[in-house]
């Protein structure tokens, strides 16, 4: 009987829920006939004004879009939580995905534990509400999906395609950075190197716009040309899409995703509430199968859609952003007490982006210019040709301060290195040489070709001293190097060969301040005993006293009058280097 | 007879769709013209220069232009896939299991144990990555560029 009873009951119920949860859908169906779902959910505007924050924020180094260079201070050795490219210009922090990528091609010697603490403390604290909120590339991806086009909307072929970013993560970012790594000592980070869209966008377009690198696109082959094509395609793709990249290809979610059921952050669903009707599931744009899933960015954008206000943005126990209206709405109070958090929130916030934008602008490159020695003033101070050029040196400490110097020299190297573009002044001037090698030496200053490199002098590894002044009346190479950079890597062995083949040409490579201790060990096995190499430092100052530009590897070619014959940020190869030799000498 | 709203978003896409297409193409077209240069001898032939791109994207500027005010026009005069918004069909998944498995409000006392637990784990593997000089390592890469990633060498 009892049981007979209890088994009326249930039915009962079932079939009250049921009705409830029936209504519920049909309202949902009834508020979207009414073109009710067409408003976005409430906290868009939000999300939208934190996104364009966050992106500002990570990019608040803006004069390195008007310079050209990027930002290298200290704050480059932590990373920000979203997708942003720290060969960006504007970055002043790195790359979470690329400094992993960077952390696993040096796992042979060095453990990856500091990317993976902190992958592991933001994916722990924010999980995937980190692209929902704060990533750049989630929000120009969200930008291009407001045009107006048709849109494919998810289904059974997008869910499958979700997969496709831990087939990214495994091959691209794991097993190619690790491989080349261990087994070839070349750094390579496969995803920015072949994939990547930010890099292409904000490093590759973000530096190249600027004049100041126009020899930057003397690098550009195929690499460029390919990850051109795949950031259209995936620019495209956006657009008919919803955040395509960020559902199918991107590492980062993927990892990121991992901690989303148990993230510090995110949004949850009220179970007491929930009636179980899909409506956010089928309101949602990205591919979860349940609110808070590995797929799901904590957008928020659902809670709109929840009749049964059983959804919530969670800090813990504290909640970000609730049903404001409705009958499930929370209490006025509490709404109240929640916007003046958010008030004091964003003030704080507007606070921390105003002090960056004047740190990163203002503050900082102030402090550097007044430590940083002025090329000229450590010219003059150990040439001893400066006596015949100084004056002009004083008057034009470098050829970018002089545009019409930098249009010709870049007209010259338009297609050709200039001593090739103008065999008769070469010939010329290494007549010239013959007979008055070292004093004959009279020009600009600076380090456009046709230029006079300013004089330095610096300790060389393994000993002794290099002073450029001693080597005029021979022709000199400096190539400006780093062990995180493949294609100097690469480069490298020529010059060696070089060496071995010209005994009469000086080479000297000139590692990047950055790493520079580390340049020791790489070297220790490589058996290159006829290369100079010197390491630069922040109070050397070689490479800004030399005009380079952090884009590597530079080759600076110098004739027998100390003149600059060819200077360019790009692997050459070993024929490129004896032409380029032949033509100085 | 095509509804204006649809036969919109069909130019649009078409505008969008060989804008695209187009800068892939120049960007092809010069690396295939300048590889073959390279080929022929030319060892200091550069594909890409500051001039030559400049010129392929004045080449485009009118379609790029036309894409730029057509799309304007559109966002102006509230034309859309009205479809964006609407709800899509469950398309195999289970709701009932959907709201068993949604994260819940009230974080459970096991999700709390794994949250302070890789809390501690993520300081501690950090502390460890500056005392062993990861930290050091992702300050090299950062400080300068990286022209393999950014697709430049
Ligand atoms: S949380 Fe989702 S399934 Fe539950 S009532 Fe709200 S809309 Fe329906
Ligand atoms: S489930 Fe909700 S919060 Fe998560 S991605 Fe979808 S709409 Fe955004």
């Amino acid at each position: 009987m009892m049981r007979a009873a209890d088994t009326k009951m249930q039915t009962g119920n079932e079939r009250v829920r049921m009705d409830m949860e029936k209504e519920t859908i049909d309202s949902g169906e009834r508020k979207e006939k009414a073109g009710a779902h067409a408003q976005p959910a409430y906290g868009t505007f939000t999300r939208r004004l934190v996104q364009l924050y966050a992106a500002l924020l990570y990019n608040a180094n803006l004069k390195g879009f008007l310079d050209g260079h990027i930002y290298s201070g200290p704050l480059k050795s932590v990373c920000v939580p979203g997708f942003n490219c720290y060969s960006c210009p504007g970055a002043i922090a790195g790359c979470p995905l690329g400094s992993l990528q960077n952390a696993l091609n040096a796992s042979g010697h060095t453990a990856p534990w500091y990317m993976l603490g902190i992958l592991a403390l933001f994916g722990v604290v924010l999980g995937r509400t980190i692209c929902g909120w704060i990533c750049p590339l989630g929000l120009i991806q969200e930008l291009l999906h407001k045009l107006p086009v048709p849109k494919i909307k998810k289904s059974i072929v997008t869910r499958c395609l979700s997969y496709l970013k831990y087939v990214m993560l495994v091959v691209f970012v794991i097993a190619i950075p690790v491989w080349y790594g261990i087994n070839q000592g070349i750094p390579l980070p496969g995803f920015c190197k072949y994939i990547c869209p930010a890099g292409t966008l904000e490093g590759a377009v973000g530096l190249l716009q600027n004049k100041a690198n126009a020899t930057s696109f003397y690098q550009l082959k195929l690499l460029f040309t390919q990850k051109w094509v795949i950031m259209l395609i995936i620019g495209l793709a956006c657009a008919f899409c919803y955040r395509s990249f960020c559902r199918f290809l991107c590492p980062l979610g993927a990892i990121y995703g991992f901690f989303n059921r148990f993230c510090v952050v995110g949004v949850r669903v009220d179970t007491d509430r929930c009636n179980g009707c899909g409506l956010c599931v089928r309101r949602c744009q990205m591919d979860v199968k349940h609110v808070g899933d590995h797929e799901c960015i904590s957008c928020g954008e659902c809670m709109g859609s929840c009749a049964q206000g059983a959804i919530s943005i969670q800090a813990g126990r504290i909640t970000l952003a609730g049903p404001v209206s409705g009958k499930h709405a929370d209490p006025e109070p509490v709404i109240q007490k929640r916007r003046k958090l958010g008030r004091i929130a964003w003030g704080v916030a507007i606070a921390v982006l105003l002090f960056a934008l004047a740190w990163f602008n203002w503050i900082e490159p102030a402090q550097e210019a007044a430590k940083t020695p002025k090329p000229d003033q450590t010219a003059a101070a150990h040439s001893q040709t400066e006596t015949q050029s100084s004056e002009k040196a004083d008057a034009k400490p470098a050829a970018a301060a002089h545009p019409e110097t930098e249009a010709q020299s870049s007209e010259k190297a338009d297609t050709k290195p200039a001593a090739a573009a103008h065999p008769e002044t070469e010939t010329q001037s290494s007549e010239k040489a013959d007979v008055k090698p070292a004093a004959a030496a009279t020009g600009t200053i600076g380090s456009e070709v046709g230029d006079l490199l300013p004089d330095f002098r610096t300790e060389l590894l393994g000993g002794g001293q290099f002073q450029l002044s001693d080597y005029r009346g021979q022709v000199v190479i400096l190539n400006l190097w780093a062990t995180t950079c493949a294609p100097c890597i690469e480069e490298l062995p020529y010059y060696e060969k070089l060496k071995v083949a010209h005994p009469d040409v000086e080479i000297l490579a000139i590692h990047h301040r950055a790493g520079a201790k580390k340049a020791e060990n790489f070297l220790a096995d490589k058996g290159w005993d006829h290369l100079d190499i010197a390491l630069d430092s922040k109070e050397k100052g070689l490479f800004s006293l030399l005009g380079a530009s952090d884009a590597m590897p530079q080759t600076i070619v110098l004739n027998k009058e100390g003149k600059i014959t060819y200077n360019v940020q790009v692997p050459l190869t070993y024929e490129q280097l004896e032409e380029l030799v032949s033509q100085a000498s | 007879m095509m509804k204006p709203k649809k036969l919109y978003l069909i130019i649009e896409s078409a505008l969008l769709a060989l804008t695209a297409g187009l800068l892939a193409a120049a960007a092809v077209r010069m690396y295939v013209h300048g590889a073959a240069q390279i080929a022929s001898g030319d060892l200091f032939y550069y594909i890409y220069t500051r001039e030559k791109v400049g010129a392929a994207l004045l080449h485009l500027l009118p379609l790029i232009c036309a894409t730029a005010v057509f799309t304007v026009a559109g966002w102006v005069l509230g034309i859309r896939d009205e479809s964006a918004g609407k709800l899509v069909a469950m398309d195999g998944i289970d709701a009932k299991e959907s709201v068993k498995k949604a994260v819940p409000k009230k974080t459970g006392r096991r999700e709390r144990i794994l949250q302070s637990t890789i809390l501690i784990l993520a300081i501690v593997l950090i502390l460890l990555g500056i005392w062993n000089g990861g930290m050091g390592d992702v300050f090299d890469k950062g400080a300068a560029i990286c022209t393999e990633c950014v697709g430049l060498g």
